[in-house]
């Protein structure tokens, strides 16, 4: 159950939607990427089914018309149409994640919710999909909310970066913002947390301590304990996420805003 | 190839190989996990073992831990060609001198004991005296940052986060005073934020106790920042090796070019950097004959198809196995030409 909040999905509240709404606003205007490929995948299941159940789903198609659009999206990302009657287990990792890619695109949604998509895969195979979604992207125009822990990889990747600390936002702004003048505490210090391949060699700390317990997070600021810059208001208070730049939100109480 | 008379490593690996046999008995085949696999490892030194998953990175671990006899090759620990003087279970002195940190700190641990049982163990095991044992756990708490350790030592596995299950691991490696660490990923399951410190642990260990490491990971850049030198593997057989620094700067090999222009960099646009090769990892059931990168290599050529290459100096300190670097019959231009090895 939902505590509280709004989801407003192109002004409507997805959170007002009946049963039945929901299933048609599932997958044909929100798809999903999971991160184990082999577990999102039916393992007795050819995966031209497995492709074609969502078209037949949501769409009034043929059996034999679904097949096709099931081969042709395999095609799309990057895998032969003669693998339609393959199951999950005579495929790669790295094409196992291609096929549920495939399965998330089936509908042409105008979002996709990528879950750590890439993060059991190895780093050029993460690169190779990562290439093609963004390739995909450009080409079909839908938008991306890319889960991750890997920051370098979200740099390198996204448009814009929230950070969470402990179930809440505390910073939301432009990539290249979030590389260059990360405000909250809690992003430099995960961007310290990072060695680097090319340049000098340099001593990292990363952040001390460890996650809090969201059974009974700290009072005030949830990173407060770890933070080095912490102030008796941080102890109290919890910082609401503000506008400190154009494009610039944070949660912190030590950063001044810079409006314009 | 490359001799130390005067100081001879602490370890020494030659040819080490495995190979699993798979199939009934009338189609036997074998997973070639592990081939020719030769190194050293000196005292104080992190040496870092980088590959994709099937490399044969934890194959080469669990061979020297001895959890399980190689196919061939040989183990010179200490000058002693451990596999000869020792053919069928390892001794008590060697598993006490060649300790492991494994990849998962919540399956590592058991769950029914204190953090302290799962020092003393190791202490009762390997060192018959008893007495001062309690003292001694609470040291091995301190040096590895778990303050306050006699809080700790009662605590059970479930009350402590990633990072501190894995200080306990190494806490436990380091009770019985070991030579070689054998570390398997050892961070790859922490918290991002809290990686480099236990990073920082193995380094501090190193400099401090002259304890020889083997660090295994997927993550070129730890490999970098604490690999004094980096081995890079691929399907079973290690293709480079060179100073950390001087591999990621200079990498000979084309597969570990491919693996480094695949690392996310921040700094430079994703559009500007594309992948040279694609494909995945091939089957290592019965391999063909030839460079193992053979089929995916962007200057692949015919010999690479035939025979696999032998070990070849690009630098002081540097080899590879590539037929791009061997000496070349019709003299074709290399951009560094191999260095004779004295």
């Amino acid at each position: 159950m939902i505590t509280g909040g709004e989801i407003l999905f192109k002004g409507q509240d997805v959170l007002d939607m009946d049963s039945a709404a929901l299933q048609a606003f599932r997958w044909r205007d929100v798809s999903m990427v999971f991160q184990s490929a082999l577990n999102a995948l039916n393992p007795v299941m050819r995966i031209k089914d497995q492709i074609a159940d969502v078209i037949v789903r949501h769409e009034q198609i043929s059996k034999e018309a679904a097949y096709e659009r099931a081969a042709d999206l395999l095609e799309t990302v990057g895998i032969e149409r003669s693998r339609l009657d393959s199951y999950p287990r005579e495929l790669s990792g790295g094409m196992r994640q291609r096929v549920v890619i495939a399965i998330a695109l089936a509908l042409r949604p105008p979002l996709m919710i990528m879950d750590e998509p890439t993060t059991a895969l190895d780093v050029v195979v993460q690169k190779d999909i990562l290439q093609q979604i963004e390739h995909l992207k450009q080409e079909m125009g839908f938008s991306i909310l890319f889960i991750t822990h890997d920051l370098s990889l979200m740099v390198e990747f996204s448009d814009r970066i929230g950070i969470m600390y402990a179930g809440k936002l505390v910073e939301l702004a432009p990539a290249k913002e979030i590389l260059d003048q990360p405000l909250n505490p809690y992003t430099q210090g995960l961007l310290g947390s990072f060695p680097p391949l090319v340049g000098e060699k340099i001593r990292l700390t990363g952040i001390p301590g460890s996650p809090p317990d969201l059974a009974a997070p700290p009072a005030g600021c949830r990173f407060h304990p770890r933070c080095p810059l912490a102030e008796a208001r941080c102890r109290d208070l919890e910082p609401a996420l503000r506008q400190v730049r154009p494009a610039h939100w944070v949660a912190c109480h030590l950063v001044e805003g810079v409006h314009e | 190839m490359i001799t130390q008379a005067a100081n001879q490593p602490l370890l020494d690996v030659r040819g080490l190989t495995k190979h699993f046999p798979v199939g009934g008995l009338m189609r036997r085949r074998h997973v070639h996990a592990l081939n020719q696999a030769s190194f050293t490892l000196d005292r104080g030194q992190v040496v870092a073992l980088v590959g994709e998953s099937g490399s044969g990175k934890s194959t080469t671990a669990r061979l020297l831990t001895r959890l399980m006899p190689p196919t061939a090759g040989e183990i010179i620990f200490d000058g002693q060609d451990i596999l000869k003087t020792e053919p069928r279970k390892a001794s008590a002195a060697y598993r006490r001198q060649v300790q492991m940190i494994f990849q998962d700190p919540f399956g590592s641990l058991n769950p029914v004991h204190t953090i302290g049982h799962h020092l003393e163990r190791p202490l009762h095991i390997h060192r018959a005296e008893a007495g001062n044992i309690r003292e001694q756990v609470l040291e091995l708490l301190a040096t590895v940052g778990l303050n306050p350790p006699a809080d700790f030592a009662d605590r059970y596995p479930y009350e402590l986060s990633g990072g501190q299950r894995q200080r306990v691991s190494i806490a436990r490696a380091l009770a019985v005073n070991p030579r070689i660490i054998l570390a398997d990923e050892p961070i790859s399951m922490l918290d991002v934020s809290i990686r480099m410190g236990v990073l920082n642990l193995i380094e501090r260990l190193k400099e401090e106790r002259g304890i020889g490491f083997l660090y295994i990971t997927h993550d070129l850049a730890s490999a970098r920042y604490i690999g004094d030198r980096t081995i890079v593997m691929y399907a079973g057989h290690m293709v480079e090796s060179a100073e950390s620094a001087e591999l990621m700067q200079a990498p000979a090999h084309p597969y570990t070019q491919l693996l480094l222009s695949a690392v996310p960099n921040p700094q430079a646009g994703f559009a500007q950097r594309t992948v040279q090769a694609r494909g995945e990892v091939p089957s290592l059931v019965d391999p063909p004959p030839g460079c193992p990168f053979a089929a995916r290599c962007p200057k692949v050529m015919d010999i690479c198809r035939q025979a696999m290459p032998a070990r070849t100096a690009v630098s002081a300190g540097h080899w590879v196995h590539c037929h791009l670097y061997q000496d070349a019959p019709a003299g074709e231009t290399h951009d560094r030409s191999p260095i004779a090895v004295h």
